[in-house]
């Protein structure tokens, strides 16, 4: 509350601690993300283990949810470091920045994890109903995408709200900023 | 640490369920009944059975063989099994195995009764009990002198003690075995179903659904056997189970006297609708009933960090000893012409 009073007439501050929340998010995308791209492919692939003993020729193509939670793993791995590679203090990293980024974090890996867990319980019952009846593969393929596409959406806001460039330039002297209270010229 | 946490159940019943997976491999199937069916003779059979997971259960008994000791000796092997299980079993698995015996025991208690009340010794019948129903006071009840003897042992000291309510004791002789029978099983049936919900999980998901059936199926035998009145409506209903698809039914079917009016009942239903549809002089209810059972328990397979294919695995292997001395039977008795009606179990 007490920080836009640190502002001066040359730039606006730069809080050290907004890089605590930058890397926070660049943690939590990858960390909840690898959670749901874990539990999807281990519940899913108890699944498949049993459709293989139901019937061997059907597992290449019962490997489709393990597949589909893996990519979530990838979400965000890809939002972890491009949210690394913007936390940059030297060239000024706001406030703003930081809670953009731990904002983006968050996005992607909660969402991954959700679709994770999604995709894991719809991959297990329905694989092993794929084993008993083939005619299911195609419902089944259609309800894993609406599960996995809540990812995606996850990893599209996180991308969009990471490279956000509406924030304070701070750290960079020269230019005022107009938030700042000038400071009275002594007499 | 709850009950069928993928984390943790294997920690303390992953490999009990590896071992009755490989009993499951085991089991008899189409190409094996076909060589049984083709048999002449009994010692045929002994000998296209050493292939298989039997191996040489029988090279002890003398020939020429009955359809008898190839029973009791198939029996031996199943409880052999068990008890492997059983003794490598923590809670609560260890509870689940023993209610899985609790049903012979049940078998066993009435028996010896039926023989203490036909005034015939019990002490001959004790080789007769299942094996899987021994516990160690069954000896005490062949010594007791009366029913009313028996009834305060086995509620004392026995496991099945809590089938029994109060009131039984004071119209014991009000009821007949069979009736008996009933109410025991309704108990055992109703107790187990709280004991699987309460475990829930993969455990409640299967197991719910064979003992819903199970409950069915003893009120549909039920219903039929007292086709005729000779048991009033309350004591009928006394004897169904209080959960299952049909609870909802079941004041309808208690006055239930003929299979027209069982049908038109039994509509909402399509399984049971379509069983009693297909039953004719050739296909009984009692076969369809015991196909559907099948099915359910080989579903209990296809899940994992769940207690229902050790129950599946017993009533599979009781199923396919049932084959066998059904296809025995027909054999020594010259009947090839109906040996084909044994129940088929794994392609």
């Amino acid at each position: 509350m007490f920080l836009p009073l640190l502002d001066t007439n040359l730039a606006p501050f730069c809080a050290p601690s907004a890089s605590f929340f930058g890397f926070m998010g660049c943690a939590s995308a990858l960390v909840f993300a690898n959670l749901g791209s874990a539990y999807g492919s281990a519940k899913a692939g108890v699944g498949v283990a049993h459709l293989g003993i139901m019937d061997h020729r059907k597992v290449m193509k019962g490997i489709v949810p393990v597949i589909m939670a893996g990519i979530l793993g990838i979400y965000g791995l890809v939002v972890a470091i491009i949210i690394a590679g913007q936390i940059n203090v030297r060239e000024g990293y706001s406030g703003y920045k930081g809670f953009a980024h731990l904002a983006a974090g968050l996005a992607c890996g909660l969402s991954s994890l959700a679709a994770g867990l999604s995709i894991g319980v719809v991959g297990d019952a329905g694989v092993r109903a794929y084993g008993k009846q083939p005619q299911v593969f195609v419902g089944l393929i259609l309800m894993l995408i609406f599960g996995e596409v809540l990812g995606l959406y996850g990893l599209i806001v996180a991308l969009i709200v990471s490279m956000l460039p509406n924030g304070p330039e701070c750290g960079k002297p020269g230019e005022s900023s107009p938030s700042a209270t000038p400071t009275p010229v002594p007499k | 640490m709850t009950h069928g946490n993928p984390l943790f159940y294997n920690i303390n019943d992953g490999g009990l369920e590896a071992q009755v997976h490989g009993y499951r491999a085991g089991l008899l199937t189409q190409h094996d009944y076909n060589n049984l069916t083709e048999c002449d003779n009994l010692d045929d059979m002994k000998m296209h059975l050493s292939s298989t997971d039997y191996s040489n259960f029988l090279q002890n008994e003398p020939s020429p063989l009955n359809s008898g000791v190839i029973t009791e000796k198939a029996t031996e092997k199943l409880v052999r099994e068990f008890n492997e299980l059983r003794f490598h079993a923590v809670e609560p698995l260890s509870t689940f195995l023993d209610f899985i015996t609790y049903e012979y025991m049940i078998g066993n208690v009435l028996k010896l009764i039926t023989a203490v009340r036909n005034g015939r010794g019990a002490l001959e019948l004790m080789y007769k009990c299942h094996p899987l129903g021994m516990f160690e006071t069954i000896g005490a009840l062949t010594a007791a002198q009366s029913i009313d003897d028996m009834y305060e042992i086995v509620l004392a000291d026995s496991p099945i003690g809590k089938f029994f309510t109060r009131t039984d004791k004071r119209d014991f002789d009000d009821h007949s075995t069979e009736e008996i029978r009933g109410m025991l099983y309704k108990n055992y049936l109703e107790t187990f179903y709280d004991f699987v919900q309460n475990l829930g999980g993969v455990t409640a998901e299967i197991m719910g659904e064979i003992l819903e059936f199970e409950a069915d199926r003893a009120v549909l035998t039920i219903t039929r056997q007292s086709f005729g009145g000779k048991t009033t409506k309350d004591r009928r209903k006394m004897l169904y189970p209080n959960f299952g698809e049909l609870a909802d039914i079941h004041d309808q079917l208690s006055d239930a006297e003929d299979d027209t009016y069982l049908a038109n009942e039994l509509k909402p239903y399509p399984l049971y609708s379509e069983m009693l549809r297909q039953v004719s002089k050739q296909v009984s209810l009692e076969s369809l009933l015991k196909k559907r059972a099948v099915e359910l328990n080989k579903n209990a397979f296809h899940q994992s960090f769940g207690y229902g294919l050790f129950y599946a695995f017993v009533k599979l292997r009781e199923q396919e000893i049932s084959n066998l001395m059904w296809i025995a039977e027909c054999i020594k008795q010259d009947q090839k012409h109906r040996v084909q009606e044994y129940i088929n179990i794994y392609e």
